[in-house]
């Protein structure tokens, strides 16, 4: 589903030069659910950012689905994220000034559909995360865990085939976190998505099927 | 998504309303000044009723006493100067008008009759008025040299008196102020009848609002009666400034302790304009400055809120939106928001008895000035959304993503 071959990474600025990714090469199966760990800086979130094709990789080879996205453009990158990706964050980054079920219909508003539609299909992921009761709400009125459970819906809305988590329960206490996590192992089993998920906690590290391992930007094992 | 947008700028009324109000007032201002400007351009191009080229105005100030040898004594001068005018080979020809076009004297009758109420300007000219300011007769008859000896004053009015008193009627033999009426010293009801109707005669210029006119006959000789009295020459094409001197020496050494002043009503119309140009220069000024401001801040305020909205910027990215999607997404919510600040604009525009001030303006104008203002709007907030819109768009989502 994901392939990553000889992936590298060089942040360049002014006087420094990083290395975040070195040839990191990867194959993830769909309908996986896979971790990453490694300490703060080891390139975790860049290396989740170049399968999301939120950042282009500086070297190497990303394929979605068997075809290369390197040479598209920028509305067909945007499009692949809008139809075959779902994010989730560690922050949630809810927008503040939607309601719960404007939040989740956002990604909808990418795609030619009814706002009936749109509507359904919200509340239909609301259901899927338990908060049918809070549709109406805005952000700032929820706690951590639930504000994360929009983000799930919101991720999940589109129905993609990967979803990508940034540590999600990095926000959250052990209680919720079990929670997220239970909700992302059900969506993985349920709808066979591929999950990959980025940990700093060991216990939700075990909960999946395979553990990538980073350190400074390499992959160890 | 256009209802996504007004969600969004709904959710946020409170900033927005700052923003929408900035707008709005503008747009009052704009609206103001393109009217006037409208206002200006529909009057510029409404008939004059006179053609000002090569005619020169003479003002002559007799100084003579009121005294028992004063009509007399005025007259045979009068006589020798329209001799010593006539002489001269630039001329074309002479009539007098007591107020010249684009001079400073008005005479006005105004009453309310039957609930109405009338203006007229009242002017006074010779028969000859006629040639020299290529006036327009629409009907009856001009002054002629027999008019002199009346014992009724014949007088020539405008199609605007004519509507308002008269409508429909024929005027011609007509007194043109209303019956009963005393003009002009309460010694009651002078007999004056409309002779024939022009066109027009707005001798204020250009910038005048049309008004009722209406122009009695004065014979030449006694032109100077009037204190404000002028004579009006028509000069020959490319006739040169320099004939003002000699005129002016002409007319000096035939009428003795006389002055004159001779100007070309090019050079007073040009004069009449100024007043009318400094203010529309000093309001476009003040407009236009204010417009900057309002710019500015616009620029300030969109600016500051694409960077308070970095995070969800590139969340949308991550979502599916392109960069494009994200700069059409900020000019159009700043869309939404001028449209809103318009409407409520309009409203309020629409309420104003503005339309009533200006009687004689169609309403058509107004129209054009609102759909003008509007426009003027909707460039300006756009052009103010351009730089913040493409900030927006280079928003790199991953390091959008990254910080909170
Ligand atoms: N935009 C950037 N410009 C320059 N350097 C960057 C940029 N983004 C990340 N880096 C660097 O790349 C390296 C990897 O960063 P990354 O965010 O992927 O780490 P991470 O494993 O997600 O860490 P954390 O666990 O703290 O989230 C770090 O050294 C970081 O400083
Ligand atoms: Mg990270």
């Amino acid at each position: 589903m994901i392939t990553l071959d000889n992936i590298e990474k060089i942040y360049r600025t002014d006087k420094i030069e990083t290395v975040a990714l070195h040839a990191i090469s990867l194959n993830i199966r769909e309908g996986e659910f896979i971790s990453i760990m490694g300490p703060s800086g080891s390139g975790k979130s860049t290396l989740l950012n170049i399968m999301g094709l939120l950042d282009a990789p500086s070297g190497g080879t990303l394929k979605l689905a068997g075809s290369a996205v390197a040479a598209q453009g920028d509305r067909q990158l945007a499009r692949i994220r809008n139809e075959r990706l779902g994010f989730i964050f560690q922050t949630f980054h809810l927008i503040q000034d939607l309601s719960v079920v404007d939040n989740v219909e956002v990604p909808l508003l990418y795609r030619r559909m009814s706002g009936a539609e749109r509507r359904t299909l919200a509340l239909r992921a609301l259901e899927r995360v338990g908060l049918s009761a809070r549709v109406h709400h805005f952000p700032g009125q929820l706690s951590g865990g639930q504000q994360q459970r929009v983000a799930i819906a919101r991720a999940i809305v589109g129905s993609p085939k990967i979803v990508l988590a940034d540590e999600p329960t990095g926000n959250l206490d052990s209680q919720m976190g079990d929670d997220i996590i239970s909700i992302l192992l059900d969506l993985n089993k349920a709808e066979k998505s591929t999950i990959v998920m980025v940990t700093h906690d060991p216990r939700m590290a075990e909960k999946t099927e395979r553990t990538i391992r980073l350190f400074d930007g390499r992959q160890v094992n | 998504m256009i209802k996504h947008l007004f969600k969004l700028i709904w959710n946020k009324k409170k900033a927005n309303a700052l923003i929408s109000i900035e707008i709005l007032i503008s747009f009052l201002v704009l609206f103001a000044v393109v009217t006037m400007a409208a206002v200006s351009i529909y009057r510029f191009n409404l008939p004059l009723g006179y053609a000002y080229a090569n005619v020169w105005r003479i003002s002559i100030d007799s100084r003579l006493p009121f005294d028992s040898t004063y009509n007399a004594v005025k007259q045979a001068t009068m006589k020798e100067l329209l001799v010593a005018i006539r002489a001269q080979p630039q001329v074309e020809g002479v009539a007098t008008f007591a107020m010249a076009p684009y001079g400073n004297n008005t005479s006005i009758w105004r009453d309310k009759v039957n609930g109405e109420e009338i203006t007229i300007y009242i002017n006074n000219c010779s028969e000859e008025a006629k040639d020299i300011l290529g006036m327009r007769l629409v009907s009856g008859r001009w002054f002629e040299e027999n008019d002199r000896s009346l014992a009724w004053t014949p007088a020539i009015v405008n199609q605007a008196l004519v509507r308002q008193r008269f409508g429909s009627e024929n005027p011609i033999g007509k007194n043109p102020y209303p019956k009963g009426d005393s003009f002009p010293t309460g010694r009651g009801m002078r007999d004056i009848r409309i002779v024939g109707v022009i066109e027009e005669f707005r001798k204020d210029g250009e910038f005048s609002a049309p008004a009722n006119v209406s122009i009695e006959y004065l014979d030449i000789l006694k032109t100077t009666r009037a204190t404000s009295s002028d004579l009006l020459i028509r000069v020959r094409p490319g006739t040169d400034a320099s004939f003002k001197e000699s005129l002016d020496r002409t007319l000096a050494s035939t009428a003795k302790g006389w002055s004159f002043e001779i100007k070309t009503l090019e050079e007073l119309r040009r004069a009449n304009f100024k007043p009318d140009i400094a203010v529309m220069i000093v309001v476009g000024c003040i407009a236009g400055f204010l417009l900057l401001m309002v710019a500015l801040g616009l620029i300030g305020v969109l600016w500051q809120n694409v960077s308070r909205r970095t995070n969800e910027i590139g969340l949308r990215r991550a979502l599916g939106s392109s960069a494009r999607m994200v700069y059409w997404q900020i000019l159009g919510e700043l869309l939404v928001l001028t449209t809103f600040g318009l409407i409520v604009g309009t409203a309020i525009i629409v309420q104003f008895p503005l339309l009533n001030l200006l009687s004689e303006i169609p309403n058509g104008i107004y129209g054009v000035a609102l759909v003008i203002s509007a426009s003027l709007m909707y460039g300006l907030t756009v052009a103010c959304g351009l730089y913040p819109s493409w900030l927006a768009m280079e928003i790199e989502p991953a390091e959008a993503l990254h910080c909170d």
